[in-house]
């Protein structure tokens, strides 16, 4: 069963994404930011990160930067959801290493269709 | 799959709510001067929250007042532009706004359109004269024309990349006949770093039709230099199936910019259709070199997107598929490298400059090292919760008190059970019973705590109340607030806001003058207002303080004189005139005003703290100040009582309330007039209420000398309650005879002691009331 870690400062975003991806099969773990999400993921090894980019302490695009850094995550798909859709802000995902880039608004089904295509 | 998106609504509004609190109290805390950048990080958070979850829920109003909210915020995040006084202004009524909004649609209710509308219109209003401001710039961007666009949709994201593909290919591709696709896709060596897979992207390739895979393997190096983390593979595919250009282009979304990767159509179809397609694909691209307008950015986006990140790896370039396929047929095979550098050369120039030009505005990740410092004290302070807590219902933590309560009277029955008992077993019994008694109590505290909260969630509500009331009443007022942090009882808690308010008001209104009275009596021209919370005992202290004018003795009397509430020739200290402001009909401001004096006076204020089983009381300083001194019991659900006994019954007094007990002579006890019973106590006549005759039960005794006589303050009057004996203090859980009976004047409560015996916990100024009553009426 692949393990998912899904960061976002706002509950019910986390909830949403969390039931989606439970009901789909995935066993998931919650993070409320970027520093929570890290320490997780030093914890246990996730198949899958999906994260918000802004969040306090630590943000996404930080996050997925310093889960990139580690050699358990090196290879991991860390996707980001976020609202924000500027050219520059995911130039900096994709930077900081993110393998792909999802906005919200939130939709269950095309984030089940992407998480089943990147976790083949 | 169908997910229900309304069994998440509720935690949206709760997280929102709680979210324009700290917009609310981050704003108050921004100072416009030097605003502090990680302030204005909270506060667009919020924002784009809210924006984030309306969207998602489809509560379109909000989405579209918070994106206008969140652009004006991204603006300050950014500093582009100031915090102004106006700025800040807007953005209060901005919170208020968005929690009016949160309501209506949380009760289902139509939103106040036309405020929402004038909020946003101010809001576009102020980004206008920004954009205004700004505009010799943006002209002089856009005079760079096409290649403004060109980076800019280079720099197009998968998703938007992916749904202008499709716009694309339903353009170039009518119809979906049978084509042969080559593709080549030649990773860079650090795919794999991206969590990308080649082996998913063959097989998704495999789905759209047959694929035909020729893997290359000239790249590879020689064992010893082989990095086993990199990609050395490259792969020539062949893909014949009923595809577009688009779906192909889907696959490798992801791995745009971490590979070269060049899609050519093998013509099978028919030449006419090839030739429509060429020619539609040299309109579109000669739309994106003439206008480079918004609109048609999507379509330049695609043609530009792989051209820019070779040219910044400066690798060969893949060629772009448009220019690529019109190529095609003419060139042999072996020619698509040549035209690939030369698109790549062609590409960059214009992509590069202008790509890098927008960076150094926009702050990438704002203040990334004080964030976390400073965050954490801001989560302290605030008082909001972090993801250690779990939400919990009151009722159910209710219902566990109720039965922690249950349990302690049944480890006190069965306490006493083990006293009486015998026999070999029975030591062991009561050691075991004595270990309960001690759990028990840890229990009953540990629940006890849960139902504690930090006072902030009171005070939480002054920063603003008090920053708007000085604005409108012309003063300064500096708000001061310590103990936060003091937890006391939920339901306690929710009803100490109310008299705090009120007296919050009193001392901005009456209290705290106008600047240039304060300048004249030679203070600082600023007000200073406190809010003081601490534990003392058992009991939780609130101060409210200000340095105003404080009360004024003889105004006070004057104005009691004209209402009646003291007689002409009644003489009165300054300190009993002090407490003539919480007789009911008081009120001495000079004129009402909208802010204070809606006919409740603090003689409100005074019966609800009463109602908790708490005081209050002035101290004055004239010229200098008052202190409003709060003191409330941490909580309603237990009380620290002693049990008394009156014939066979036994009752609970406060603990608190009792002076002290003694025993008397007969002969100290006079009878006066109108008064009763009294006797002598340090100087004074106390006046004597027999229980048994209170309660009409049958005494041991009704000889004084017999009895006891238990001191108790109530309601600031002392009176000696006549019982037959004292027995032991202790906490007892508070039942609430109003929802199991009915109200009873003189009792606020009964408890089940440890013999399974009901007793009436009383209430000392509704007994002082009672008796007093019953005596003037003899």
């Amino acid at each position: 069963m692949p393990r998912i870690l899904a960061v976002d400062d706002s509950p019910s975003m986390r909830q949403m994404v969390s039931t989606t991806l439970t009901s789909a099969g995935y066993d998931v773990e919650q993070a409320a930011d970027g520093v929570e999400a890290l320490e997780l993921a030093g914890k246990q090894r996730f198949d899958l990160v999906i994260t918000d980019v802004n969040m306090p302490n630590m943000d996404g695009i930080t996050l997925v930067r310093e889960l990139r850094g580690k050699p358990d995550y090196k290879f991991v798909p860390l996707l980001i959801l976020t609202t924000e859709a500027t050219a520059e802000r995911k130039q900096q995902g994709k930077n900081a290493g993110a393998t792909g880039w999802l906005v919200k608004p939130f939709n269950p089904d095309r984030l089940l269709a992407t998480i089943a295509k990147v976790l083949v | 799959m169908t997910l229900d998106l309304t069994q998440f609504h509720d935690a949206f509004f709760e997280e929102s709510f709680e979210a324009l609190d700290m917009m609310e109290a981050s704003l108050l805390k921004l100072d416009l001067g030097a605003p502090d950048a990680e302030l204005i990080n909270t506060i667009f958070r919020v924002a784009h929250s809210i924006k984030g979850g309306s969207a998602t829920f489809g509560f379109s109003e909000i989405a579209s007042f918070t994106h206008s909210l969140e652009t004006l915020l991204d603006e300050l995040r950014a500093n582009r532009l100031q915090v102004t006084q106006a700025i800040s202004d807007l953005l209060l009524k901005s919170v208020d706004a968005m929690r009016d909004m949160l309501r209506a649609v949380q009760a289902k209710k139509p939103i106040d359109s036309q405020r929402v509308a004038d909020l946003q219109f101010d809001t576009e209003m102020i980004l206008a004269q920004r954009n205004g401001a700004a505009a010799a710039p943006a002209e002089a961007a856009a005079a760079q024309g096409t290649s403004t666009s060109a980076a800019q949709s280079a720099n197009a994201s998968p998703a938007e990349g992916g749904s202008s593909t499709t716009t694309q290919a339903a353009a170039s591709t009518p119809g979906t006949s049978e084509r042969r696709w080559k593709i080549s896709f030649r990773p860079y060596p650090e795919l794999f770093a991206r969590g990308n897979d080649p082996l998913r992207m063959l097989r998704e390739l495999a789905e759209l039709g047959t694929l035909n895979v020729e893997v290359d393997l000239d790249r590879l190096p020689s064992f010893d230099a082989l990095e086993t983390q990199n990609c050395y593979l490259a792969w020539n595919l062949e893909l014949s199936g009923a595809v577009d250009e688009a779906a192909i282009r889907q696959v490798f979304d992801w791995a745009e910019g971490d590979c070269d990767l060049s899609i050519t159509l093998e013509s099978t179809a028919p030449p006419a259709e090839d030739i429509t397609n060429y020619a539609l694909i040299a309109e579109f691209d000669a739309m994106q070199a003439a206008s480079g307008a918004p609109t048609h950015a999507p379509v330049a986006a695609n043609a530009a997107a792989p051209a820019a990140p070779p040219a910044e790896s400066a690798g060969a370039a893949p060629p772009p598929n448009a220019l690529d396929a019109s190529n095609a047929p003419a060139a042999p095979q072996a020619d698509t490298a040549a035209t690939a550098k030369v698109t790549a050369a062609a590409a960059p120039a214009p992509a590069e400059t202008p790509a890098r030009k927008p960076e150094p505005t926009v702050n990438p990740e704002p203040h990334h090292a004080p964030e976390r410092v400073s965050k954490s004290e801001a989560a302290a302070a605030s008082g909001i919760g972090d993801s250690g807590s779990i939400r919990v219902s009151v009722e159910k933590i209710d219902e566990l008190m109720n039965t922690v309560g249950e349990l302690v009277i049944t480890q006190s029955m069965l306490s006493q059970l083990g006293r009486n008992l015998e026999g070999p077993a029975a030591d062991q019994f009561r050691l075991g019973l004595a270990e309960l008694e001690r759990n028990m109590r840890e229990l009953q505290d540990s629940v006890m705590r849960v139902r504690m909260l930090p006072i902030s969630f009171v005070f939480s509500r002054f920063p603003r109340m008090v920053r708007d009331l000085a604005q409108r009443l012309g003063k300064q007022i500096e708000l001061v607030m310590t103990g936060e942090q003091t937890e006391l009882d939920k339901t306690v808690l929710e009803k100490i806001g109310d008299p705090l308010v009120h007296l919050v008001r009193n001392s901005i209104d009456h209290g705290i003058e106008k600047p240039e009275v304060r300048v004249a009596k030679g203070k600082s021209p600023t007000g200073h207002l406190r809010l003081d919370a601490c534990h003392r005992g058992g009991n939780i202290c609130v101060e409210v303080s200000d340095d105003g004018g404080g009360l004024d003795p003889a105004r006070i009397i004057a104005k009691a004189r004209a209402r009646g509430l003291i007689g002409p020739n009644e003489t009165v200290t300054d300190e009993q005139a002090c407490e003539l402001i919480f007789l009911p009909g008081f009120s001495t401001a000079e004129t009402t005003t909208d802010v204070s004096g809606r006919g409740v006076g603090l003689d409100v204020v005074r019966r609800n703290v009463k109602e908790l089983g708490g005081s209050i009381e002035v101290k004055n300083d004239p010229g200098r100040g008052a202190r409003f001194i709060i003191t409330l019991p941490l909580t309603l659900a237990i009380v620290d009582g002693q049990s008394i006994a009156v014939g066979k019954q036994n009752y609970i007094v406060p603990l608190i309330s009792i002076i002290e007990s003694l025993q008397i002579k007969q002969g100290s006890l006079n009878r006066i007039a109108g008064r009763g019973e009294v006797f002598a106590f340090r100087g004074d006549y106390v006046p004597v209420i027999r229980l048994h005759e209170l309660f009409n039960v049958e005494p041991r005794s009704r000889e004084l000398d017999e009895g006891l006589i238990v001191i108790v303050e109530g309601d600031g009057r002392r009176v000696g309650l006549f019982v037959d004996d004292l027995l032991g203090q202790q906490q007892v859980v508070i039942k609430s005879l109003e929802t199991n009976y009915g109200h009873i004047d003189g009792v606020s409560g009964a408890t089940i002691l440890g013999d399974g015996s009901v007793a009436l916990i009383l209430d000392l100024p509704g007994i002082i009331r009672r008796a007093s009553a019953g005596a003037r009426a003899n």
